[in-house]
């Protein structure tokens, strides 16, 4: 009987270690516990950066590093300041970058400033993997979509859904744009996933990864989460899992 | 003696912090200032371009941040934002500390960053406030900073960037005693910021009459009462 393992599940879930009051040796020990797993990747601050960068590159691991973008979790930077940060963060060892759109314009529909942010940010990011950062719960469902629809033509990889802090994104959100745009784009949920039940609510309703600071409780839970599923929904959820993974274009440099 | 009205009006930064008002909110925020002869508006960096238009030809000087509202950005990148803020035009900036900095032990980072934030802004005559999240830190590495700040002689400290989603690390609304507690470790002419959670009148007139300077607040109805 096919069974969603946590060392399959951790494939598509990005963990990290960050906040005001996170030392440089919170990072270290939060990582060190994690690094032997096949995460797709694991993220903090920019202060934080450079030694996470090092335990990794000590311990041989090709595992992606990601930074939020337009300091965390307000996004209130001017586009000059978020290009600055993306050049220092990959330059400092960053390959996926966690970009927060200009919410102020989202929400204003100012669609041609969005659309010349994300432009911006794809050419500081020079390859590297982006994720356009909003937080769902504040758009309306024609918002989502457009801001999906730009980070799809500005070739953005991933639409990060959520900041965290307690705020949870809505299925029928991420359903949307999966019925919409299909796997044009890929969907990041970004906090509130705190047990394998609710990640696999999410998976079906279209999510593509997930960022969880405690992937311990997803572990404990993953069991009893497929025992409430039909088998012939637990064997779809593995294959999209699967497909998941082989489609995922962060996985190219780890493979690499 | 009770300040009087505009004294007390003259030392409110009314405050934008949420990252998703919309261009109609933020100049209706703006006028509200105007109207309110408050000191000055502080705003993330987003909302500049709509901030110099509608405060043109009006008193209210218009406030930014660097690293808001978490510090941890590096140094170099906090001098650029510094030095775009500059460029356009802002009055003041606050500054969080780089606080995981201070927590990884590594004190003489927080130290370079504020001197260099400092040379920066003074270079240009503009004032500097150091948010030096003082319920997170607390009173031990509070002191530390503080005395690092004074050698720096920066022009103001700020309890707090009144991020209310950090409560679970320690986040408090300012306090009277975050008031003393400045007053008695920083250099006489550094002056006191509170902000973070203030939203009523009588923890406005505590704060003042703790000998804060200056008040960061989002909430414009807490004046109605000052008489």
């Amino acid at each position: 009987m096919t069974a969603i393992t946590f060392n399959h599940l951790c494939k598509i879930i990005s963990t990290s270690k960050t906040g005001p009051t996170v030392s440089r040796a919170d990072v270290v020990k939060y990582f060190k516990r994690w690094i032997k797993l096949p995460f797709a990747s694991f993220g903090t601050d920019l202060y934080n950066l450079p030694y996470l960068k090092k335990l990794l590159t000590e311990a041989d691991s090709k595992i992606n590093i990601y930074v939020p973008i337009s300091t965390y979790p307000i996004g209130g930077e001017t586009i000059e300041s978020k290009t600055a940060e993306i050049e220092w963060a990959i330059s400092h060892g960053a390959t996926e970058l966690d970009c927060f759109l200009n919410r102020s314009a989202t929400k204003s529909g100012d669609w041609n400033f969005v659309k010349k942010e994300i432009e911006e940010i794809m050419n500081a990011a020079k390859g590297r993997i982006v994720k356009i950062w909003v937080e769902f719960n504040h758009l309306k469902p024609s918002e989502i979509l457009q801001v999906a629809e730009l980070s799809i033509d500005g070739g953005a990889h991933f639409i990060r859904a959520g900041v965290g802090f307690g705020q949870v994104q809505r299925y029928s959100d991420i359903k949307l744009v999966k019925d919409v745009f299909g796997d044009k784009i890929k969907i990041e949920v970004g906090g509130g996933v705190r047990d394998a039940i609710i990640a696999l609510n999410y998976l079906k309703a279209g999510m593509d990864r997930f960022a969880c600071s405690t992937p311990e409780n997803i572990a404990r839970t993953l069991e009893d989460a497929q025992n409430r599923l039909w088998k012939n929904e637990v064997e779809q959820l593995y294959k999209r899992i699967d497909f998941i993974i082989k489609t995922d274009p962060s996985r190219k440099r780890v493979e690499a | 003696m009770s300040p009087s009205r505009e004294e007390i009006l003259s030392c409110i930064d009314y405050t934008l912090i949420k990252p998703d008002a919309t261009y109609d909110y933020v100049k209706k925020f703006c006028n509200d200032a105007i109207t309110h002869s408050f000191f000055g508006v502080a705003i993330l960096p987003i909302y500049l371009p709509i901030a110099k238009q509608e405060l043109k030809g009006s008193n209210v000087k218009i406030i930014s941040f660097v690293s808001y509202p978490m510090g941890n950005n590096p140094i170099e990148l906090k001098s650029h934002t510094a030095k775009l803020l500059l460029k356009e035009g802002v009055d003041e900036i606050d500054m969080v500390i780089n606080t995981s900095a201070l927590f990884s032990e590594e004190i003489e980072k927080v130290k370079s960053e504020i001197e260099e934030i400092n040379r920066i802004i003074h270079r240009e005559q503009k004032l500097l406030k150091i948010i030096i999240e003082l319920p997170i830190i607390g009173y031990e590495n509070a002191n530390k900073v503080c005395e690092i700040i004074n050698r720096a002689q920066a022009d103001y400290v700020s309890t707090s960037a009144g991020f209310k989603s950090f409560k679970p690390l320690g986040w408090r609304p300012v306090s009277v005693q975050h008031i003393q507690f400045l007053k008695k470790s920083l250099d006489s002419n550094i002056k006191v910021k509170a902000s973070g959670g203030i939203r009523t009148h009588k923890q406005l007139m505590a704060l003042i009459k703790a000998g804060a300077s200056r008040i960061g607040t989002c909430s414009a109805s807490i004046i109605r009462r000052v008489k």
